[in-house]
């Protein structure tokens, strides 16, 4: 499987949940595919400075998971930014959250893991899979 | 005369012996039984020493995997109400849409 990632997803991997931790094990192992967005990074790195936490760390985490063994950082390519324009007209989402759908629709991922209700008409209409728990 | 009353002592724990095959590209493979008693995965690494000749020690290297080290790294920052920060965030997404 390919998952997306919104930046929901990473917080839940910070929120010591079992699911989403047992996910990037099965990433490391070789078994599913984790894409992450740069938006959805700039996103969480906003957050974890908001939350105090030092540029050095910040820096840890992100070069840690990105050591592991099926994750990656995904660019925005200009595919993607026409895309996410289009996804933004299309189903009235910010354009922070199109990106993150562009994304995950351009890389081919199955899933887009997010607990975002703003994706359920992209999800209503078929364009993506959107899951969360 | 004081009487000696011997201890019920357990069997030590007998050495078990496998043996393999070294395969075409000059690989081992560790048996299962093995595998699953020291929950031994792919891409766990080994350190070999030549002790002698024809006589090879065979063990599991100590350094983490990174998503092991990721985890703690994780664990050891002071705790945050994610949650909170999630529905936060679903905030400034609709605020800056609007």
């Amino acid at each position: 499987m390919r998952f997306c990632t919104d930046t929901w997803f990473l917080m839940k991997i910070f929120a010591n949940d079992q699911k989403a931790r047992d996910l990037v094990r099965r990433a490391d192992e070789g078994k599913d595919w984790i894409l992450i967005p740069l938006i959805a990074f700039a996103e969480m790195t906003k957050k974890m400075m908001m939350e105090g936490i030092s540029q050095l760390k910040i820096n840890e985490f992100f070069n840690d998971i990105e050591r592991v063994e099926k994750v990656k950082m995904i660019y925005p390519s200009k595919e993607i930014a026409n895309e996410a324009a289009k996804v933004s007209l299309s189903y009235k989402l910010s354009l922070l959250d199109a990106f993150v759908a562009a994304t995950a629709k351009n890389t081919g991922c199955d899933v887009l893991l997010s607990a975002d209700s703003d994706y359920r008409l992209i999800m209503k209409q078929k364009y993506l899979k959107v899951q969360s728990w | 005369m004081e009487q000696v009353t011997l201890s019920k002592k357990k069997d030590p724990p007998r050495l078990k012996i496998y043996k393999v095959k070294l395969g075409k590209k000059g690989q081992l493979t560790v048996p299962k039984k093995i595998r699953d008693v020291y929950k031994l995965k792919e891409k766990d690494t080994f350190i070999l020493t030549l002790v002698s000749e024809g006589e090879l020690l065979i063990k599991k290297s100590v350094e983490k995997r990174p998503v092991d080290h990721l985890f703690e790294f994780i664990d050891s920052l002071p705790p945050i109400d994610w949650d909170k920060a999630w529905e936060e965030m679903l905030e400034d997404r609709k605020k800056e849409h609007r």
